[in-house]
């Protein structure tokens, strides 16, 4: 095993860990957690058998395995940064709607 | 009149306002100290958010009151730290009752009166505006300006923070909405207030956006 697999295997482990706590916190249901954690298993698992991937890597014309996983990582934290910008604006709608409404409403009824 | 943590200047300003005009909305942003009392004490119009959501939304906020529930016609906005003198309403009311739809209020610059960085973030703004949009406009980052309600719903904005003022002139520029300026006294309390450069790099990155449509 090399170094980076070494760090990756850790890597992967602390995040399945760290999706175990949100579960308790109740931030993640089951499914969700069930989701997440095949997903870093996956993950320690290519780390440790990147040859897996070999036959996807020729189709494709990467020259290394490396270079296909960091191409997938960067498309996934691209979708994954685009679906929190959409989530965060929509909250930041609701919640200005929410204040805003909430001044109004307590004004009016003050001065009514 | 939106403001967030004014305690220090907001007594003196609603007086010198109410000197004017009574017809006062002020939107107390989520402040920390005693902004919203001394609003209470002194007017009767005062909007509380209950948390801290940026210039813009208060703007909103004070618009959709005067509108709405105030029934009125055209709203002036100015800032709550003194840098505008109550005074120079009349200046606006004027060209309000010339028909004007929106009215700039335009800051009269000199390098004793504004900081440097300020004064060239300011050109930097309007000469952009002029490249994007076709238009210039100047003193973009000026808060005291007026907007009648049929102006309102065609600008009207989603910025909730300092963006709001460069929002308003791209829309204003965009729907080719006729506008004029009034020259302005503008007197500086707190340079450490209002816009860092943090800020105008977001609204520099903002103007690319809605150039852009995104």
């Amino acid at each position: 095993m090399i170094p980076l697999q070494f760090f990756s295997v850790l890597f992967g482990l602390f995040m399945i860990y760290m999706i175990r706590i949100h579960q308790k916190k109740g931030h993640f249901d089951d499914a969700e957690t069930r989701t997440w954690i095949i997903i870093w298993l996956g993950f320690i698992v290519l780390a440790l058998f990147p040859q897996i991937l070999e036959p996807v890597v020729q189709q494709l014309r990467f020259s290394r395995v490396f270079d296909a996983l960091i191409v997938i990582s960067f498309m996934i934290l691209a979708v994954i940064n685009f679906i929190n910008r959409v989530s965060i604006k929509k909250l930041e709608k609701k919640l200005e709607k929410t204040v805003r409404e909430s001044a109004i409403k307590k004004l009016t009824k003050q001065t009514e | 009149m939106p403001g967030y943590n004014e305690e220090k200047y907001l007594g003196r300003v609603l007086k010198k306002l109410k000197a004017v005009t009574n017809n006062i909305v002020f939107i107390d942003d989520g402040s920390t100290d005693k902004t919203a009392e001394i609003a209470q004490k002194n007017i009767t119009h005062v909007l509380v958010h209950k948390v801290n959501l940026g210039k813009g939304a208060a703007m909103k906020t004070g618009c959709e009151y005067a509108f709405d529930q105030l029934s009125a016609k055209a709203v002036i906005f100015m800032d709550s730290d003194d840098q505008h003198d109550p005074q120079q309403l009349k200046l606006f009311f004027s060209e309000l009752k010339k028909g004007s739809q929106v009215i700039f209020g335009v800051r009269k610059f000199s390098a004793e009166r504004m900081p440097l960085s300020r004064f060239l973030g300011n050109k930097l703004f309007s000469a952009l505006v002029t490249v994007l949009f076709h238009q210039y406009i100047p003193d973009i980052p000026s808060g005291f300006k007026a907007l009648t309600k049929k102006a309102y719903h065609l600008v009207k904005w989603s910025s909730q923070g300092y963006e709001v003022e460069m929002e308003i002139a791209v829309k204003v520029a965009k729907s080719n909405i006729p506008f004029s300026t009034v020259e302005i006294e503008t007197i500086y309390h707190d340079i450490e207030k209002g816009m860092n450069i943090l800020d105008g790099l977001g609204v520099v990155m903002r103007l690319f956006q809605w150039r852009l449509g995104i």
